[in-house]
């Protein structure tokens, strides 16, 4: 469960528009995609936030980009407690796709598990099937801010026989 | 763009209708600062030439028009084959980062950029100051020649008129 961010700095004060709230409702492919949420609802609660700022978490680091067959890549991050992780987006050279899973270490929740294909989750497949693109990134229907210890753990895990180029990168709103 | 909201003049409040109570300003969102009147532009870089074979290509930059602060809200690119890419700031402030012991940065272009039909949202924001730059290394991994066009889509920031 994610839980709800509140921007308003009076407790009470009613719901206001946010700023430029039509920018993510402009891309119409965004709206609704993920099992019946629409990911932008709470993207635009942060979208013009000042607290927050983008940054792109990239596992593994190049170096390590190419995974053996059935070959496991373990990575950690350490982020400003409070960030919150927006969306995942991944590439894979080989169709077989890799199974994710994303932990905030100090919970211990897992926030993202991807036990099947990335590919066969997200390209079509199976699971969502709307996305038209498995290159999209799947944003996130409810904001998960890393709790104290500020680490997140992932963990990628090839399902292909054949050696292959892969790569996931997370988009965090890290807090200032 | 850190200026004093016109309406609450930074206060993050203003009185309710009835005055006997404060709310949340609704033109800086409660933050006191000026959101800004916002028009739509894009940046563009064109790597010319081309990117050889498994080329590194460092220290690319957008200079931004010194009238406006820019603020990049979707990432889109057309390029001829895969490339790696990583985007920082005039600051000198890195928006990607590998993990722990990590010793490059660079990330894919497609978990990275989209395109003119899907492009890639940035959520929150990414501002960029007037006459400030946007910076990138790129570096082919298509292992040919690469023709790669980068888009920064989002508006130019004015201030707010003192008028409204």
């Amino acid at each position: 469960m994610g839980l709800p961010i509140q921007l308003h700095k009076i407790p009470g004060a009613p719901e206001l528009a946010m700023r430029n709230p039509t920018y993510l409702d402009a891309v119409a492919i965004y709206r609704g995609r993920f099992a019946g949420h629409s990911p932008t609802d709470a993207l635009r609660r942060l979208a013009s936030s000042r607290e927050y700022h983008w940054r792109a978490l990239v596992c593994p680091d190049v170096t390590r980009q190419t995974v053996p067959s059935m070959g496991t890549v373990e990575d950690q991050f350490t982020v400003t407690p409070g960030s919150i992780i927006t969306a995942i987006s991944g590439s894979s050279s080989q169709a077989a796709g890799f199974t994710l899973q994303v932990t905030d270490a100090g919970s211990g929740q897992k926030i993202a598990q991807i036990p099947v294909s990335w590919l066969a989750g997200f390209g079509g497949a199976n699971g969502s099937s709307k996305f038209p693109n498995r290159s999209l990134p799947v944003y996130f229907p409810d904001l998960w801010p890393i709790s104290d210890k500020g680490l997140v753990l992932v963990s990628l895990v090839h399902a292909a026989a054949a050696a292959n180029s892969l790569a996931v990168c997370i988009q965090i709103a890290e807090k200032h | 763009m850190n200026n004093p909201c016109p309406v609450c003049h930074g206060a993050g409040t203003i009185k309710t209708p009835s005055g006997s109570q404060y709310q949340a300003c609704p033109k800086c969102d409660g933050d006191g600062l000026d959101p800004g009147v916002e028009r739509f532009f894009q940046y563009k870089f064109l790597t010319t030439p081309a990117l050889t074979a498994n080329q590194l290509l460092q220290n690319q930059r957008i200079v931004i028009s010194g009238d406006a602060d820019f603020r990049i809200k979707m990432l889109m690119r057309k390029a001829t084959g895969s490339f790696r890419i990583r985007l920082y700031d005039g600051s000198g402030h890195y928006y990607s980062s590998s993990g722990e012991g990590g010793t490059n940065d660079r990330v894919p272009d497609d978990c990275l950029f989209g395109d003119g039909q899907l492009p890639f949202l940035l959520v929150p924001f990414v501002d960029i100051p007037a006459g400030s730059f946007i910076s990138f290394d790129l570096e082919d991994t298509s292992g040919a020649g690469n023709t790669i066009e980068l888009v920064f889509t989002g508006s130019k920031v004015y201030p707010t008129p003192a008028s409204s």
